[in-house]
């Protein structure tokens, strides 16, 4: 975690709205230690746009507001065990998701980058399109088509506008800022895919699981067409027993759902290449870090089985 | 798929190298997948979320 984090949350413990909130102040405080994922993604944007990392703190500020708020909520309608409204009730939860989402708004708003309209748009768009991709997601639909319109709505927009703001904070036009957003958009995705295979890995069986969720892999070895489809149904409502899951994890990785996940990480990777080679960038190292860090499991997993990547 | 499609599949050897490796990813253990996701980035992703 970098000083910029710091800089980041202390700029947003200043200000009139946390100051004389205290529960406010209290969960900020608690994310001084705590950095979002993708925290750094707007200094990445910002390098990417040939500035220096500190011109991003206002955006860096502004997304971890979102992302507290955005997990605030997720917590709340997932029923997740982790989450803070255990302890705050619902109600208040969502208000202080309510109070972090207008702090974001009013942090960029208080230290504007030369396009401020465009950074209010960018950081209002994040919010709705989670929110949509947020109650999609409860509805559960088992379908490919709702699976990456889930994937889209809900898990994009975070990285595609931490990209973005970072990048407008760091002087890039509004056609590379739209760019630097197609690119996290994408990012987001992978991150989506990668969490899914995390979760139906995961021993005992996690939540995705219990609640009769479908993430990618799980989607797959219901929908194709596999030789162990009907006992991957069967055992699909059995896992909490440790052996039914243990072969429906083996049905997984025979049925090919895992490979199908790795081919949308790799079709991906390629875009993200392919991208970054067409964008005017100042500097483009940053955008081959994330995309290094993002396709490290998939080599990693290639090497272990005697694979070429 | 169009024959386009199907003839940039075929003349590019990276493709057939690809399909090769996901289909060694099938033939593998779960023990050998999973240990990826406990000993790389798979868990690293899901802590910092």
């Amino acid at each position: 975690m970098g000083t910029t984090y710091h800089a980041a949350v202390q700029l947003l413990l200043e200000q009139p709205a946390v100051t004389q909130w205290p529960l406010l102040q209290r969960t900020l405080k608690m994310a001084d230690g705590k950095p979002p994922v993708a925290w750094d993604f707007p200094i990445a944007g910002c390098l990417a746009a040939g500035s220096q990392e500190s011109a991003a703190i206002p955006a860096v500020a502004a997304i971890t507001c979102a992302h507290i708020a955005i997990i605030l909520i997720d917590d709340i309608l997932d029923e997740d065990p982790r989450g803070e409204y255990h302890q705050l009730g619902a109600g208040r939860t969502a208000n202080l998701a309510t109070g972090l989402t207008s702090l974001g708004q009013q942090v960029l708003d208080r230290y504007p980058c030369a396009h401020p309209t465009l950074s209010a748009t960018l950081y209002a768009r994040l919010m709705g399109s989670t929110a949509y991709g947020q109650d999609l997601d409860v509805q559960n639909t088992h379908t490919e088509e709702g699976y990456w319109l889930v994937a889209k709505a809900k898990s994009s927009p975070y990285f595609s506008t931490a990209l973005s703001l970072g990048g407008l904070y760091g002087g890039a036009d509004a056609k590379l800022t739209a760019a630097l957003g197609e690119f996290g958009a994408l990012f987001g995705e992978v991150m989506q895919i990668h969490d899914d295979l995390n979760d139906c890995l995961a021993e005992p069986a996690n939540v995705d699981w219990l609640q009769g969720r479908a993430p990618l892999p799980l989607l797959f070895a219901e929908l194709a067409p596999h030789p162990q489809q009907q006992r991957f149904m069967e055992l699909r409502s059995q896992v909490e027993d440790p052996a039914a899951l243990r072969e429906a994890q083996q049905i997984l990785v025979r049925s090919g759902a895992i490979s199908y996940c790795v081919n949308e990480l790799i079709t991906r990777q390629h875009k993200l290449e392919a991208l970054i080679a067409t964008l005017p960038l100042a500097n483009p190292t940053p955008l081959h870090q994330i995309l290094a860090h993002a396709i490290a499991p998939v080599e990693h997993l290639f090497a272990s089985v005697g694979a070429a990547s | 798929m169009s024959m386009q499609a199907f003839y940039t599949n075929i003349a590019a050897p990276t493709v057939a190298e690809q399909l090769q490796s996901l289909l060694r990813i099938t033939k593998a253990s779960l023990e050998q997948v999973q240990a990826v996701r406990s000993e790389l980035a798979w868990d690293a992703w899901a802590e910092a979320k």
